[in-house]
């Protein structure tokens, strides 16, 4: 049998018959489409292109082709009320179109050469909604590129020649988003006023904050060379923020640019930028210079900023798990918060402070993280500042920080730490600047000389509960011939949600606090440091508003009599230790006391064993107070036991040998016993204990009477006012108190020596002899 | 009159110049600190902190100009500049003191009824500073403690805005005494208490009542401290009176001068603790060109049931030389006496018999006589007097004395004298501090004797019974006892006197007065005769720290004058006293 030989002239037969069929069929399908664009176009394309329930008419369609050859077409297609309406995605259009061009497929090339295209549409907002869907991740340089190849592969078939495109009402928004929309209004001119070649497009937003508006220069002609092809105009003016910046953007296969330079504003702050943008696939370098002036804080102005940021990039990623690295160098102006302050500061220190700080920054970014709403916390950003330190004879000082932000939520985080340090190296220069701002460094502060160190690390940022907490040491070593100072102390500062009050936290130890008091003499009371309380000047405002700051404390001495009060009086000083607290509801609490130490004066010592002060609750500051204080006379010695309040201290005497309460203050005041007194001073003494008794004498009351002779006493029990009279040196008196109590008796005494008193008095009149009046010198004595 | 008005005219130009602001300078109060304007006083202490001291190390030895600044204005502001200013010049401060403010209202928030914010003075018109806020303070404190607040809570402010001091006072409640009790008696009876005390139980709380017991029991010598303490129980006050006794005997030597007597010497002697009871005993000489004379008595609480009640014996020897005689004398009698407080008065009697022995060595009188004689007293000054003695500005003191014998009972003649006399002083307007007083005293005197007439048998009558005027305590426009009716005294009497004082304007606490005195005497008993002897001037009364200081110019006129009255001379006579009072 013979193998089966193909009837190939069949074959072909069969294939070009199905081929001319196919060709007829095509030919007769454009034919018809071309005679029936609008059946052609509802039932080909529509579907494909719309959804069912869209709905599309219009009032006028008109769609001519005429051929100009068997590979070109000249289409005009105009149509006049077109409207496309679907309900979900919303898609709303009311515009008339036109479009003229050439079709021609094949050689050299299948261009669409659009010589004319306009859509106008301004009688009704044109609406799109995106439909919800699932969106591919894509690194930028991948969303670049898409929208790149887009543009390429449109620049490959379509020129279009002139455009006129006006939408005055364009609402964009998505399902996804709940409808809300953004409004914009659209025009677009080729060829463009400015460049020929160009098309120029202005989108300008409608109702929205920040006011947007965006012109663009495209030339599609430099699409794919490198060159920039696009050059945009951007402004964006907000309430308290805006931008106007000029951007071009050029593009091959392997990477895409972009320079964008302008202006940007927020607040008062103001700013130029001038960046560079290349972007791979492989990564995204960002550098560039910033301007930035009225920048809140210690630096308001910034020049010269350079900065770089570069950051890997991962294909179907957004920006990759990996950070970015950021650099910033840049001089800071050193700004002083009062003008003709550093004048000042170099005259006192006799050197000079630089005009500039060099400011580094360096760190991780992760730009990927900055618009993530994962619940799992991720990091965003993590730089370290630096400044450059100031050194001079009057001060050490450096600044750095770091900065940390976070993303959780889709809310940013941030941490900024401070870590500020300062040493004032001669106290003197620093006297010298706070007295030439009217701040006083009183006596006997004024002729110390030291260091004083302030160092602080703080998160300047609130914790969970909206609190700023800045914890600062604060190290005070200074000292004179005679007098020295070496305290240590922590502080921190909080300062709450609202910022309307700060509360600061103290902790002060004390190592050494020595000071000469002031050469007063106790005789003629102590000199008042404050205003009297009860003269107003104006009247008490309503601190509701002000800002409050809250102090609390605790300060201690780090050894028993680390306070020594240096004055001629006491010997060798008056030693106190101090442990007080002041609480935050206000309370001070503690006890401030006195180590023994001796108390001369006008030849008398009375020797303080102790003396305390307890602190506590009270609004008048009439604390409580308790001690024992001994005096010995030539025969006595007398003790004085303290109790009761500083105003209203209750006094105790006892003595050895043993003395009724009179006689041991007849022996305080004047070293004898009452018997040994003349009646005048009998009768001082009694005086004397009445006002004790009632509490009238303070203890600084109590030593100048015990240390001066005293010529007279006379006391008010109503008003508890004393006056007294008392001798002192070199034969002169001085008188205490301020007025002259009214006595209730006719007679007046005054001591002329220890047992000689000058008496004048009125005797009413007698039977034998009427009222008289006489002066005489007595001498008594009492048994 | 004219000299009269010419003295008062050159006495209110006086005042007037004298209380003219001295004119303003430029003053240094220490190298760098100069006041450009105003005065500035600062004591020792107040230079320290302002100026530096050379007293002490180097420390002290300058302070800086800021903290002289500073402390020189709190110190200008605390009297009452409130706005200084000042400026720097190379190493000196210069200050303007600037106005001075000055008090323009007074005020109680909340409105305390209790305070006559009118009566105060020295407040509106004086300087906004802490002086006056003291004052304003410890007038209101002594207002409520006196109108029986015994706790009030005082607080005063001055404001500079609207210039004035506002006083918030809290009175409390008002309280009774409910009980007094006395600590460190000792050994002594607590009956003794009752004729020191003012207090009474049940009555509203006085704080100067409170004040008058204590120095009372100071006066007398028996304590040498007292003191009252009250505390407050709602609507009550507790009084505690805390007590030390002194030793009951005193010997005393002194040497002296007086408006009488210039110069003298007293040597005495007292026992205030006889007993538990407070029983005294006093003894002394008294020497001096005019008088010399021992006297020794005695007051003894020995009456069970009457506390109050003493028995008073006394004798006194002497000699006196006055003008128009000389006596010498010897007294000795018993009284019977009390001290106690009623009707808001300290009430003082004493009556009993007294026998004497007089020889008139020279001027009218017995030559040689003896006699007994009755004698009885009752004094009585109000608590608001005793209180404000030393001030002379209110109250009032009145007294009635009377003397007589029997020629039946160791006398040769019979005679009764009669003195009665009466002062008021009036705060006009009870203005605190007063500002004018009008002072008012009235004396009444009978001699009843019978029969006595002028000239045959006045020599018969003792010279204690013989009035004789004219001096300070009556009519001050004569000498004193120049009005004696030729030696022989009057035997009746009746006298009005008045004071017209300015208190508390001039520096200094000088009190001028304007003064006027009228009187009649009789030559017969219970009969007044015709002249009316009147005084009118004006003096300067000094409240010193050693006593009150008198002097006063007046000049003596006789109205209705006749042959009786020719030997009187109507002239200027000029007083100058010392602790005497009107």
């Amino acid at each position: 049998m013979n193998p089966r030989v193909l009837d190939w002239p069949a074959i072909f037969r069969f294939f070009g018959l199905l081929v001319v069929a196919l060709l007829l069929a095509i030919t007769g399908f454009f034919y018809w489409a071309a005679t029936h664009p609008g059946s052609a176009w509802k039932t080909f394309v529509q579907p494909r292109i719309f959804s069912r329930d869209t709905q599309i008419k219009t009032a006028s369609a008109t769609f001519n082709v005429t051929k100009i050859s068997w590979r070109e077409w000249k289409v005009d297609w105009i149509l006049t009320g077109l409207q496309i309406h679907r309900q979900s995605p919303a898609l709303s259009v009311t515009a008339n179109a036109k479009l003229t061009g050439t079709l021609r497929i094949w050689k050299p090339n299948t261009e669409f050469h659009i010589t004319g295209a306009e859509f106008i549409s301004e009688t009704a907002p044109l609406i799109y909604e995106s439909p919800p869907g699932e969106s591919k991740p894509q690194s930028p340089f991948q969303m670049a590129n898409e929208w790149r190849q887009t543009l390429l592969q449109l620049n490959r078939y379509v020129r279009i020649d002139m455009l006129n495109l006006s939408i005055h009402d364009l609402q964009l928004g998505s399902t996804a988003k709940g409808g809300q929309r953004s409004r914009w209004k659209i025009s677009g001119q080729k060829p463009s006023a400015i460049d020929p070649l160009a098309s120029i497009f202005v989108i300008e937003g409608l109702g929205a904050d920040p006011a947007t508006k965006v012109t663009s220069l495209i030339r599609m002609d430099q699409f794919g060379n490198g060159s920039p092809f696009l050059k945009t105009e951007i402004e964006l003016s907000a309430k308290e923020w805006g931008t106007k910046s000029q951007i071009e953007v050029g593009a091959t296969d392997a990477q895409i640019t972009a320079t964008v330079k302008g202006q940007i504003q927020y607040g008062k702050i103001k700013g130029g930028l001038d960046s560079q943008l290349v972007m791979t696939q492989a990564q995204m370098a960002l550098k560039g210079k910033t301007d930035l002036e009225n920048v809140p804080g210690p630096v308001p102005e910034i020049k010269g900023l350079d900065w770089d940021f570069q950051v890997p990039l991962s294909d179907n990623q957004w920006f990759g798990t990996q950070p970015g690295r950021v650099t910033a160098v840049g001089p800071l102006s050193l700004i002083f918060v009062k003008k003709d302050i550093r004048d000042v500061l170099e005259t006192a220190c006799k050197c000079k402070f630089p005009d500039r700080l060099n400011a580094r920054v360096e760190g991780s970014l992760w730009p990927g993280n900055i618009m993530q709403r994962s619940e799992i916390e991720q990091p965003v950003a993590n730089v370290k500042v630096n400044l450059d330190p100031i050194q001079n004879s009057m001060m050490q000082m450096s600044l750095n920080g770091q900065f940390t932000v976070i993303n959780r939520g889709g809310k940013l985080h941030y941490w900024p730490v401070v870590e500020g340090q300062a040493k004032f190296l001669d106290f003197q220069i620093v006297k010298a600047v706070l007295e030439a701002n009217h701040i006083l460094v009183p006596s006997p502060f004024d002729v110390l000389n030291g260091t004083i160190e302030v160092s602080s690390k703080t998160a300047v940022t609130p914790n969970e509960n909206g609190v700023i907490t800045i914890p600062a040491e604060v190290k005070v070593n200074l000292s004179s011939p005679s007098q020295k100072i070496v305290m240590n102390s922590t502080i921190q500062a909080l300062i709450p949600p609202g910022r309307k009050s700060v509360e600061v936290y103290a902790n002060l130890n004390i190592d050494d606090f020595i000071i000469e008091l002031p050469p007063v003499d106790p005789i003629h009371g102590l000199p008042k440091l404050v205003t009297d309380s009860r003269l107003l000047g104006k009247p008490a405002p309503i601190v509701d508003d002000d800002f409050k700051v809250r102090f609390i404390y605790d300060v201690r001495t780090s050894k028993p009599g680390a306070i020594r009060l240096l004055s001629k009086l006491a010997r060798p000083a008056i030693p106190v230790s101090v442990d007080v607290d002041r609480t935050r509801a206000g309370d001070t609490r503690g006890i401030v006391k006195s180590e023994p130490f001796e108390l001369s004066y006008m030849h008398r010592t009375l020797f303080v064993d102790g003396l305390r002060l307890i602190l506590d609750d009270r609004e008048t500051a009439d604390f409580a107070v308790d001690g024992r204080l001994r005096m010995e006379q030539s025969q006595y010695k007398v003790n004085i036991i303290v109790s009761g309040t500083i105003r209203s201290p209750l006094i105790k005497l006892t003595s050895e040998p043993e003395l009724g309460r009179s006689d041991i203050i007849s022996v305080i005041l004047y070293d004898r016993t009452s018997d040994q007194l003349v009646a005048a001073d009998r009768e001082t003494v009694g005086v004397f204990d009445s006002a004790v008794a009632d509490r009238a004498i303070g203890l600084l009351g109590l030593w100048v009477f015990a240390s001066t002779p005293i010529r007279s006493f006379h006391y008010n029990p109503a008003t508890k006012v004393y006056t007294a009279t008392v001798q002192l040196a070199e034969g002169t008196t001085a008188s205490l108190g301020t007025d002259w109590e009214e006595a209730a008796q006719v007679e007046v005494r005054k001591r002329v020596t220890k047992r000689w008193v000058l008496t004048a008095s009125w005797k009413p009149g007698t039977e034998e002899r009427s009222q008289t009046g006489k002066l005489v010198l007595q001498w008594e004595k009492r048994f | 009159m004219g000299e009269f008005r010419t003295l008062v005219f050159l006495f209110i130009g006086l005042v007037i110049v004298w209380s003219a602001p001295p004119a303003a300078a430029e003053r240094r109060i220490c190298p760098q600190v100069r006041i450009k304007d105003g005065r500035l006083d600062l004591n020792a202490n107040e230079k320290v902190l302002v100026c530096g001291s050379e007293k002490g190390s180097d420390v002290w030895k300058t302070v800086p100009l800021s903290q002289s600044e500073y402390h020189l204005r709190t110190y200008l502001q605390n009297r009452g500049y409130p706005n200084p200013t000042f400026e720097r010049h190379g190493s000196e401060l210069w200050v303007w003191t600037g106005p001075r403010l000055t008090v323009k209202h007074l005020k109680a928030e909340p409105p305390a009824p209790m305070l006559d914010l009118s009566r105060k003075r020295l407040v509106i018109g004086y300087p906004l500073a802490s002086e006056i806020l003291d004052d304003v303070t410890n007038w209101a404190e002594m207002e409520l403690r006196s109108s029986g607040y015994a706790c009030p809570n005082v607080g005063v402010q001055g404001q500079a805005w609207d210039q004035s001091v506002v006083i918030n006072a809290r009175p409390g409640e008002r309280t009774l005494v409910r009980r007094l009790n006395w600590e460190g008696r000792e050994q002594l009876h607590p009956s003794v208490l009752a004729r020191y005390s003012a207090v009474r139980m049940g009555e509203p709380y006085d704080v100067r009542e409170s004040q008058l017991t204590t120095a009372r029991l100071f006066a007398d010598g028996l304590f040498q401290s007292a003191s009252i303490q009250a505390r407050c129980d709602g609507p009550h006050a507790d009084l505690v009176l805390k007590t030390s006794v002194g030793k009951p005997r005193l010997f005393s030597f002194g040497f002296g001068a007086s408006t009488e007597e210039l110069i003298f010497i007293d040597i005495g002697l007292r026992n205030s603790r006889l007993d538990n009871r407070a029983s005294s005993f006093t003894t002394l000489l008294h020497a001096s060109q005019l008088q010399q004379n021992l006297s020794l008595s005695a007051e003894l609480f020995s009456f069970p049931f009457w506390p109050t009640v003493f028995w008073g014996p006394r004798f006194r020897v002497g000699r006196e030389y006055e003008r128009d005689y000389e006596v010498v004398n010897a007294r000795a009698g018993a009284d019977i006496g009390r001290r106690w407080d009623q009707l808001k008065a300290r009430w003082h009697a004493r009556g009993g018999p007294t026998l004497n022995y007089v020889n008139t060595v020279t001027g009218v009188g017995p030559s040689e006589t003896s006699y007994l004689n009755w004698e009885a007293s009752i004094t009585a000054a109000s608590h608001i007097y005793e209180f404000y003695m030393r001030d002379q500005s209110r109250g009032w003191l009145g007294r009635l004395d009377y003397r007589g014998q029997r020629s039946e009972i160791g006398s040769n003649v019979n005679v009764d004298r009669f003195d009665g006399s009466f002062k008021y002083l009036w705060n006009i307007n009870r203005y605190s501090p007063p500002l004018l007083v009008l002072a008012s005293r009235f004396q009444g005197v009978a001699v009843n004797a019978n029969p006595i007439d002028l000239s045959t048998k006045r020599d018969l009558l003792p010279v204690d019974y013989r009035i004789f005027w004219g001096g300070n305590e009556n009519l001050r426009g004569f000498a004193r006892h120049r009005l004696n009716n030729g030696g022989l005294g009057f035997l009746s009497g009746a006298y009005a006197g008045f004071e017209f004082r300015l208190v508390e304007v001039l520096p200094y606490n000088v009190q001028p007065f304007l003064l006027s005195d009228f009187g009649q005497l009789g030559r017969k008993r219970l009969t007044l005769d015709e002249p009316l002897f009147t005084s009118w001037g004006l003096g300067l009364r000094w409240a010193s720290p050693f006593g009150t200081l008198r002097g006063s110019a007046a000049k003596g006129e006789i109205l209705n004058g006749d042959l009786s009255t020719l030997a009187y001379e109507q002239e200027w006579v000029y007083f100058l006293s010392f602790g005497q009072e009107f």
